[in-house]
């Protein structure tokens, strides 16, 4: 990896309204605006069920172990929504090498939409 | 406020990691070791549920809660079945008012995961917004 290097894309091509339930099962998570429309329309937040914010993540972290990277520290911040239906591109560039170390940035677009995520990641070669 | 949250032990087993994998689209690592969101599974599984928390802390979820920033980091891959013991405290809940959001706290959770030798696994460092409803 050289300073500079793309690193992704990643996609999801739609984000899956039925996988939230899964990941809401299994985050115990039980905030009703990943599971309901009306729930997310009452909270103002539009009239599709919201993506769990650690599942956003997950694609940036997904974006860098499919490279073959070993992830070592992620650091993000959650900037936008991301909602059930939407396609989402995670993709990132290196910013840096030191060694076994690269630290790189990192971040996840909603298609046609808002940034959602972004931050940085060291990973370990 | 609880600054120190309870300590537990989370193991994540292999269905429900594979259940996460085809929820996320996603692939495990090709080493066998857990995705790395596993991090945070395991820090708030070990520790503290999502709904426990917000109910600790005196916000009802329909204020609509959301995680603002973490910090996950991982000090070797994590392992599929096997137990982690965790830790964690409430660091800090800054109250700040803002445009869009009007009066809310930002709560800063610092959980810690430990491998069974004892040696650190995982850190993790959420800040969640709370919103502040005002009472009517």
């Amino acid at each position: 990896m050289k300073p500079g290097e793309a690193l992704g894309p990643w996609v999801v091509e739609s984000v899956s309204a039925e996988a939230m339930h899964v990941v809401a099962a299994i985050l115990d998570d039980p905030n009703p605006i990943h599971l309901d429309p009306e729930a997310a329309r009452a909270a103002g937040l539009g009239d599709r069920p919201v993506n769990q914010g650690p599942v956003n993540f997950g694609y940036v972290l997904s974006m860098l172990t499919e490279s073959g990277a070993t992830v070592r520290e992620l650091d993000v911040r959650l900037l936008a929504n991301v909602f059930a239906g939407d396609r989402v591109i995670a993709a990132g560039r290196v910013e840096e090498v030191d060694g076994e170390r690269v630290l790189c940035s990192v971040w996840l677009d909603v298609d046609g939409g808002a940034r959602a995520i972004e931050g940085t990641a060291v990973l370990e070669l | 406020m609880i600054p120190e949250l309870p300590s537990g032990t989370y193991v994540l087993g292999a269905q429900r990691h594979a259940d996460l994998m085809r929820a996320m689209q996603s692939t495990a690592p090709a080493d066998g070791s857990a995705h790395p969101v596993a991090g945070w599974l395991i820090a708030f599984g070990g520790c503290v549920s999502i709904g426990e928390l917000f109910e600790a802390v005196g916000v009802p979820m329909e204020d609509g809660p959301m995680l603002g920033a973490c910090k996950l980091q991982l000090h070797r891959p994590l392992g599929i079945e096997t137990e982690y013991a965790v830790s964690g405290r409430i660091g800090s809940i800054e109250e700040k008012t803002g445009r869009k959001l009007g009066r809310f706290g930002i709560m800063t959770l610092e959980i810690s995961c430990t491998e069974p030798g004892g040696e650190p696994a995982a850190a993790c460092t959420a800040q969640i917004i709370l919103p502040r409803k005002e009472s009517t």
